[in-house]
């Protein structure tokens, strides 16, 4: 024992020589499995994942990005990813894989955007209007999101909302003469038809062949009564589709306007041999008879179309109208009474 | 002497001077009403010489050839004061109308204003709201004295004149903001309420009303367009657009049924809206007209409302109507669609032969102008047309057929302004004049220095204030004193002047069927003093006959169904004709004969 006190200098130097390998081989062994589960499990689940998508099997896919979302629950990049896999086969699930990303995260804005995807995919327009609104809060200039936004409240019947995204994703793509059409698709349903001019007349100034501009324009300019620049606008489209049945139908009715009741017979006889049963194109027709004082040929030519549209006012009250110039006017009465109930029905059904 | 005293001497001694012209034999049968009938059976008074405009503002002419100048220092000075700043109730929109009223029987139009207030609180506030101003015949008018007995504190949108009880004397129905009342003409220069007609309207919130002989009994009955419930509890909801607080749309109250009386002919009333079945329809009504549209003796009548179909009632036997807007084409425009539609005007516009209806309506809606083809058979052809591009952004309000220059075409002035402060729109806006021919339509607003400003206009009338045998306009405007337009068109076609005294129909002959034969052709006109917004026009209805010397036949129905013929008036004549008795022809202004 004496020698542990001589050699008390020694133990230490030899617990030292002992002890350092061990930490030695420990660091090692750390290091060895450290290496060896990020050099093979790490790129192998994103790997795994890549591969399963490149061969089409979404569920391998989904398998190895959760996996690899288990090692690295934090890492806001994978759960884009998982979320991204997830949306259509469980939605509720990517949107909680997106949930715990942080507003703080760099990729918040990407989160908006993927929970909108998911969102617009299952229908929910009001969730993915939601996540959109907060996107473009961050970033007003994203395009995208500006204008899915007009798209989502312009389908969703809210084209007041709609308007002022597609006035925006239009300043940020100025050269994109789809927002342009879209903008005035807006003006159209909001009933503001002079407003249509000016984008339909930019989306054909930066695509000056853009049919569904043009055939917009004509339709413009006729509902608000410039008939000299509706019918240059529908000219134009006839002479790239002569069967275009609404050129056809706003030149009739320009035509009828100004009087010329045989040019307007003309293209409404052109306008039905494409489409017989137009309903606009039937109803200027019937027009046209009771001007000629037919009205029996106006109401038989319209009652033709009964089945198909008899649930529809404008055609019911068009051929109501015929009926009881023709002296028909117990059908008259009847044709009443249905839109009577219609538009009780209409009125049930606004809140 | 007391006020009411010098009063009642002063128009006495107005009517002993200048009562009589035209007015002829009184049915007996009106006996009981209470006025003078010793002061109204002096004939023979005839019209003074032609009076002249010395200092309109300024005498250009249209290139249209239309003319109108606002006369200045006319005396009226009556402004729509239609509510506070701020307070967003819907009421405030409507604005109010104006009558030409002849309320002392010296054959020159008297003006009455009804004005508005404040909505919310105008049943604590006494303020007196009907200004009546008297002619001096030349177009200047004096505000006549408090002591009238027209006293009315409500908040007041129409005025409908009419000799509801054949006494002669014009009667003034007012319509309001949940308060509506009549008030009889007592051929004193007093009125004096009707306490039932105000029990019957109720407090529902009523527009125009249309004095019309419905049942062919030889009085008048009246339909009162009715708008919306809101109430007047504050604060009021209010709307915003683009960031700007706007008043609410009428749809966002629930709509009030329209209200038919039957003039029971002993100063009572009866309330027809439910028998007749016309209460089922609940459609926001705002403008109102009687006429005999298909000419058959019955008058049909049509509304119209803001933002639903419009309706056209027509009579199948009695007190019952079958409504047929729908099958008759005056639903929905051209397109099928809803209009925002506040006043209307009835006239041969196409010079078919069928009287037509014209339609004023909400901005970014054209007004509609339905041409009659065939009896009841209207179609809308207004797309495209000049009435399209010019009426689009505007709101239009009263509508008055007019032939401004007596060419035989009725000519139309339209009184415009939007309802509130809305963004991108203007708010204050320029009226329409549109000069009618062959042709069509074309713009007629250059040239008339009014017609270049915007205003607020609302309710308008018709009356030949100075005599010069041309219908001038009046045009009442919130916050700004009304307008009194003078025509001054420049070399205008020659032109009859008629006023009808009923017997068997109606006095005031409303709804009489006229047509005018020359060898130009012939014009169709209904005789209607309701001015189809708010107001009501002259009674005396102006007929221009172009280069015509003289209207070669005059056939005229009468409410009463009877059938007359006058032959070979002269151009420049005044004719006053008494239903199957005789006519009176006056010439009174300068023809400009060929």
């Amino acid at each position: 024992m004496s020698d542990n006190i001589a050699s008390t200098p020694t133990r230490k130097g030899g617990r030292g020589h002992l002890l350092l390998p061990v930490i030695g081989v420990t660091i090692a062994l750390a290091l060895f499995v450290a290496v060896t589960r990020f050099g093979r499990t790490t790129p192998n689940y994103l790997e795994e994942a890549r591969a399963a998508q490149m061969r089409g099997d979404t569920v391998a896919a989904i398998s190895a990005m959760k996996s690899q979302l288990a090692i690295a629950p934090e890492s806001s990049k994978t759960r884009l990813q998982l979320a991204s896999l997830l949306r259509e086969s469980d939605p509720d699930e990517a949107l909680a894989v997106l949930r715990v990303i942080p507003e703080s995260d760099a990729n918040w804005t990407a989160a908006l955007q993927e929970t909108a995807i998911i969102h617009m995919l299952s229908g929910q327009t009001d969730e993915a209007s939601a996540a959109l609104e907060a996107l473009v809060a961050v970033e007003p200039e994203h395009f995208g999101a500006q204008l899915s936004l007009a798209e989502l409240y312009f389908n969703n019947h809210d084209p007041k909302k709609a308007l002022p995204h597609a006035q925006v994703a239009a300043k940020l793509e100025p050269n994109r003469a789809q927002t342009f059409l879209l903008i005035a698709d807006i003006h159209d349903v909001l009933q503001n038809y002079a407003m249509m001019i000016e984008p339909l007349q930019i989306a054909v100034d930066i695509d000056p062949d853009f049919y569904a501009a043009h055939l917009n324009l004509a339709y413009a300019h006729h509902r608000i009564g410039q008939l000299a620049e509706a019918t240059t606008q529908a000219e134009w489209c006839l002479k790239k589709n002569s069967r275009e049945v609404a050129a056809l139908r706003i030149l009739a009715s320009v035509a009828r306007s100004e009087g010329r009741f045989d040019d307007a017979e003309k293209w409404l006889a052109q306008a039905l041999k494409v489409r017989p049963e137009d309903l606009d194109c039937r109803i200027l027709e019937a027009d046209l008879l009771l001007y000629q004082r037919q009205p029996q040929a106006a109401y038989e030519r319209l009652k033709e179309l009964y089945d198909s549209h008899s649930t529809t006012v404008r055609y019911l009250g068009a051929l109501s109208r015929s009926a009881a110039a023709a002296g028909e006017r117990d059908e008259a009465r009847k044709l009443y009474q249905s839109v009577e109930e219609l538009l009780q029905k209409s009125r049930a059904a606004t809140p | 002497m007391l006020p009411r005293r010098r009063w009642l001497f002063s128009i006495g001694l107005t009517l002993l001077v200048v009562v009589g012209y035209g007015i002829g034999a009184i049915e007996e049968r009106f006996q009981s009403w209470h006025a003078d009938r010793g002061l109204l059976a002096r004939l023979g008074v005839r019209p003074t010489a032609l009076p002249t405009i010395p200092d309109v503002e300024r005498s250009t002419v249209t290139d249209a050839g239309l003319q109108f100048e606002e006369l200045p220092n006319s005396g009226v000075s009556f402004a729509y004061d239609n509510g506070p700043e701020g307070q967003f109730h819907l009421a405030e929109t409507l604005g109010g109308g104006v009558g030409a009223i002849d309320f002392d029987l010296d054959t020159h139009p008297d003006l009455i204003f009804v004005d508005g207030g404040d909505p919310i609180t105008w049943p604590q506030n006494r303020t007196e709201r009907v200004t009546l101003y008297r002619s001096n015949g030349e177009g200047r008018f004096t505000p006549v004295n408090a002591d009238w007995g027209l006293s009315w504190t409500g908040y007041a949108h129409g005025c409908a004149i009419a000799d509801m009880n054949n006494d002669g004397f014009d009667d003034v129905l007012i319509t309001g903001y949940q308060q509506s009342g009549l008030f009889l003409n007592q051929g004193d220069g007093t009125f004096q309420e009707l306490p039932l007609f105000r029990e019957l309207a109720g407090e529902r919130w009523c527009a125009t009303a249309c004095w019309s002989d419905l049942d062919s009994d030889g009085d008048l009955d009246v339909y009162i367009a009715c708008y919306a419930d809101c109430s007047r509890s504050l604060p009021t909801p209010v709307c915003e657009s683009k960031g700007m607080r706007v008043h609410c749309n009428p749809h966002s109250y629930g709509p009030v049924p329209d209200l038919l009386l039957e003039n029971t002919g002993d100063g009572g009333f009866v309330d027809r809206s439910d028998s007749s079945g016309i209460a089922q329809y609940r459609e926001y009504g705002l403008g109102v007209i009687a006429v005999d549209l298909d000419r058959d003796g019955t008058q049909e009548i049509f509304v119209a409302n803001d933002g639903d179909r419009n309706l056209l009632f027509h009579q199948t036997s009695a007190w019952v109507y079958e409504e047929m807007a729908l099958s008759s084409g005056v639903a929905f425009n051209g397109q099928g669609e809803t209009m925002g539609s506040m006043g209307i005007a009835c006239a041969d516009f196409d010079q078919n032969g069928q009287l037509d209806l014209f339609t004023t309506n909400f901005s970014n809606e054209s007004n509609s102008l339905f041409q009659q083809q065939e009896p009841l058979v209207f179609l809308d052809n207004t797309q495209g047309t000049i009435i399209d591009r010019i009426s689009r952004p505007l709101v239009g309000w009263s509508a008055i057929p007019i032939d401004a220059d007596a060419d035989r075409f009725v000519d139309l002035f339209v009184a415009n302004g939007h309802v509130t402060q809305m963004p991108g729109e203007q708010w204050a806006q320029l009226s329409t004049l549109l000069k009618n021919s062959r042709a069509g339509f074309q713009d007629a607003q250059r040239g008339s220095l009014w017609l270049e400003h915007p205003r607020h206009a609302r309710g308008a009338c018709r009356a030949d204030l100075n005599r010069d045998g041309l219908d001038d306009l009046v045009v009442s405007l919130i916050d700004d004193p009304a307008a009194i337009l003078l025509n001054t068109t420049a070399n205008p076609g020659n032109r009859i002047q008629l006023q009808l005294i009923g017997t068997a129909s109606p006095r005031s002959a409303e709804g009489a069927i006229i047509e005018v034969e020359c060898p130009a052709g012939t014009t169709v006109h209904s005789l209607s003093r309701n001015a189809g917004y708010l107001s009501s026009n002259d009674g005396v209805i102006t007929i221009g006959l172009g280069a015509e010397t003289s209207a070669e036949t005059i056939r005229l129905v009468w409410p009463s169904g009877l059938r007359e013929e006058l032959q070979a008036i002269p151009a420049g004549s005044r004719v006053t004709v008494i239903e199957g008795r005789r006519f009176i022809v006056q010439t009174g202004w300068h023809s400009a004969t060929q």
